[in-house]
């Protein structure tokens, strides 16, 4: 593996009972490269996702993560990824800041207290909560919670970021253009290197580097597109809309 | 005397139209329990007045007073002892394929289907009279609460929240400490409800059977000397302690501890 390559994907393949989900799936992703799964429902992306955060299996082929073989699922490969996911999954027994700590203290036991409390303040700061800190999630707006889910995964400071789908859960549309621009500001102070899955185009065209475009069952990969344009990304410039449309017109249309 | 301004004379009108439920169905029972008093005789069925006079006794000598503290102690052990063996019974069951057979078709059903009075005579002969023979006849009726509770608690927990943290450690300890310990928190607490009125009941039946002390002892002693109000005097402290920690105890710490972070519905 290349000095800049993060992630390598080698012919993946996973079954459920005899429905194939993945076949033979291949890429690689650069250190700090932010790179965007896409493809229509149910075609396989959380799948990939669930293999790469070490919950599946794959049947075939293997994930190499900064050189760390991820079938072993050793606690050097989960050391490596944190996860953003689609639902919050806060502890609703704990405060806002507790939930950040609480990563801290499932992987990093050694970090003292002070210091893991210290790590979630500035972290909550960093997403813009620090005054919600002693909130419960249930006190909280769905964006905010989303918020929560990302401070608790930026804590980590682990090297690859897995995002699933993190504002398909929003119902505002404003909830939606703040967290995104929120993703796209924090990828650009932390430049980890980000895996996200969506099915939305515009959400792919604004925050990637590069979209791997996913056919639908078996998931193979049907076309890489590189996203050129400067940041902050204007969704309404011609080159976007034309890279959107592009991948709208893979799936005939009927994905957007 | 100073006067009671309209408002505050309104909110102590109202916590007295509040609990007039209450008092209401207290004096029907007083009633009812004055009046079986008058027609079955005071030495069958003491009334409530020389109930009273006989709780007074108890609770003014030091010496009879001690019993209630032993049968509470023994209730407390008891029922932290089985809780100890259900969560250690049940994760083992949950997490240990081979213990999962075992649990589910002897260990729990057994448990389940052994009469207590059965359990108590065993247990004289086992332990001898004392706390050990009363502490074992309510563990092994208490178990089987906590043991189904728990068993199905585990089952309905929000398997998303231990998702998420398995993908932060592979220590399993700290996954059940830090995730699944505090969604079981709840059932844990209304199992240990319940536990504590059967277990108060149990302790009893020990205690008359197969100890020298207690409030079971105590019932057994008076009865012998054919002293029923004492008997009765016994079981309305016994009944008082059962009611205290349940309407008292645990409804006011579920309601200011337990259920916060809920969304009140």
């Amino acid at each position: 593996m290349a000095d800049s390559e993060m992630i390598e994907v080698r012919q993946l393949g996973k079954r459920f009972g005899s429905l194939q989900v993945l076949d033979n799936l291949s890429f690689k992703v650069a250190q700090g490269e932010f790179v965007t799964i896409f493809g229509p429902s149910g075609c396989g992306k959380t799948t990939l996702l669930r293999i790469l955060a070490t919950l599946e299996q794959p049947d075939e082929g293997a994930i190499v993560v900064d050189g760390v073989d991820g079938s072993s699922r050793h606690e050097e490969y989960k050391g490596k990824i944190s996860v953003v996911w689609q639902d919050p999954r806060l502890l609703p027994w704990r405060t806002a800041v507790q939930n950040v700590t609480f990563a801290l203290e499932m992987r990093h036991p050694e970090v003292s207290k002070e210091e893991a409390r210290s790590r979630a303040n500035e972290t909550l700061k960093l997403v813009g909560l620090m005054d919600f800190a002693g909130h419960l999630p249930r006190q909280l707006s769905g964006g905010m919670r989303q918020r929560i889910n990302l401070a608790r995964a930026l804590v980590l400071d682990a090297d690859i970021m897995l995002m699933d789908e993190p504002l398909s859960n929003l119902n505002e549309i404003t909830e939606k253009r703040q967290l995104m621009n929120e993703i796209a500001r924090l990828w650009e102070v932390k430049r980890k290197t980000v895996i996200y899955v969506t099915h939305s185009v515009s959400e792919a065209v604004y925050l990637s580097d590069r979209i791997l475009v996913f056919s639908d069952k078996p998931t193979t990969l049907l076309e890489e597109v590189r996203v050129s344009l400067s940041r902050p990304r204007n969704l309404t410039s011609r080159t976007a809309e034309e890279i959107g449309n592009h991948i709208s017109e893979l799936f005939g249309g009927m994905i957007g | 005397m100073f006067p009671i301004r309209p408002g505050k004379r309104r909110a102590w009108l109202q916590a007295v139209k509040g609990m007039r439920g209450l008092v209401i169905s207290y004096a029907i029972t007083v009633l009812l329990w004055y009046g079986l008093g008058l027609r079955m005789g005071p030495d069958i069925f003491p009334g409530p007045l020389r109930t009273v006079v006989a709780v007074g006794k108890i609770l003014s000598n030091a010496n009879l007073t001690k019993h209630v503290g032993i049968t509470f102690g023994r209730t407390v052990g008891g029922v932290i002892l089985s809780m100890f063996i259900a969560a250690v019974a049940v994760l083992g069951a949950r997490y240990w394929g081979p213990f999962r057979y075992y649990f589910l078709r002897v260990f729990y059903p057994a448990m389940r289907a052994i009469p207590p009075v059965a359990v108590a005579l065993l247990a004289i002969v086992w332990f001898g009279l004392g706390t050990g023979t009363v502490i074992f006849v309510i563990v092994i009726t208490v178990l089987p609460i906590y043991m189904i509770d728990l068993w199905e608690g585990l089952k309905v927990i929000d398997a998303t929240l231990v998702e998420m943290a398995s993908v932060l450690t592979s220590n399993r300890t700290r996954i059940l400490k830090k995730v699944v310990f505090p969604m079981l928190v709840p059932v844990l607490f209304s199992s240990t409800k319940l536990s504590f009125s059967v277990a108060f009941k149990l302790a009893l039946i020990g205690e008359l059977l197969g100890a020298t002390s207690g409030m079971g002892f105590m019932v057994y002693l008076s009865q012998q000397e054919y002293k029923t109000d004492m008997v009765f005097a016994w079981t309305f402290l016994l009944v008082l302690l059962v009611v205290f920690l349940e309407f008292y105890f645990f409804d006011l710490t579920e309601r200011k501890y337990l259920y916060k972070w809920q969304t009140p519905k």
